[in-house]
């Protein structure tokens, strides 16, 4: 299992992580989502058989937010 | 004088609503404190009518009092706003999409230490947008809602040390 951490922009609304939370859940092969508000990062824990970090990325872009940068453990 | 329909101006509102919480924008972020000014007050009512227990009189005073100010802070948020030529949400499901408090009818059972808890986390969860916020407002040069979003700041966390106390928890442990 890889993990994924998106910076987000620093003054993202809570509610927008939100919803960027429930979106990544929804991708085939992430496991579990989490969102720390006050860092404004989203960690996600995924299968890299099934999804890339990049596609993660591209899945918030794809709401419309900017991804800061992503690190992949 | 405009010439649009009231049905263009919403559509035209509700787009422009939408690229500013993608920004986002100092205007947007109080959207969502409005909004959870208004779920909070619906949860400080349910508690005022439905509280229980031996302290039921004065927990329900406290609940009162925090209802008052939250619909004083609602109305003098939603002014500023449009004050600043901004826009606040007005209708209930506008408050139920920018809303991130929840409220559950359940909860009326649910005893007195529980609701003052959830409370305190209420406040806090407030605050992560009361914060962004106020230094939205100050990048955007608007320092009457900058004001206005600090007070509420100081305001939530002097609510959050009164809840504590009763709980007899220090401002920032939760339950």
């Amino acid at each position: 299992m890889s993990k994924a951490i998106l910076q987000l922009d620093a003054l993202s609304c809570p509610s927008c992580m939100q919803k960027i939370q429930g979106a990544l859940a929804k991708q085939a092969g992430v496991e579990t989502v989490k969102v720390l508000f006050n860092a404004a990062k989203v960690k996600a824990e995924f299968d890299s058989d099934q999804i890339s970090a990049d596609k993660l990325a591209e899945t918030v872009t794809d709401l419309g937010y900017d991804v800061k940068s992503v690190k992949v453990k | 004088m405009t010439t649009q329909t009231p049905e263009k101006l919403y559509e035209a509102e509700v787009k422009q609503a939408d690229i500013d919480h993608h920004t986002p924008t100092a205007g947007a972020m109080t959207g969502h404190i409005v909004s959870n000014l208004v779920v909070l007050a619906d949860k400080l009512q349910q508690i005022k009518w439905y509280l229980k227990g031996l302290n039921a009189v004065a927990l329900k005073r406290v609940a009162a009092d925090l209802l008052t100010q939250a619909y004083q802070q609602k109305d003098a948020l939603g002014s500023v706003l449009i004050d600043e030529n901004l826009l606040t949400p007005t209708t209930q499901k506008e408050f139920s999409e920018y809303a991130m408090l929840q409220e559950n009818g359940q909860n009326k059972y649910q005893k007195a230490e529980w609701l003052l808890d959830d409370l305190v986390h209420d406040y806090d969860t407030s605050n992560l947008f009361v914060t962004r916020a106020i230094k939205l407002a100050v990048k955007e040069d608007r320092p009457v809602l900058a004001q206005r979003l600090t007070s509420l700041l100081g305001e939530n966390n002097h609510n959050i040390a009164s809840l504590q106390a009763l709980l007899q928890n220090t401002q920032r442990r939760f339950g």
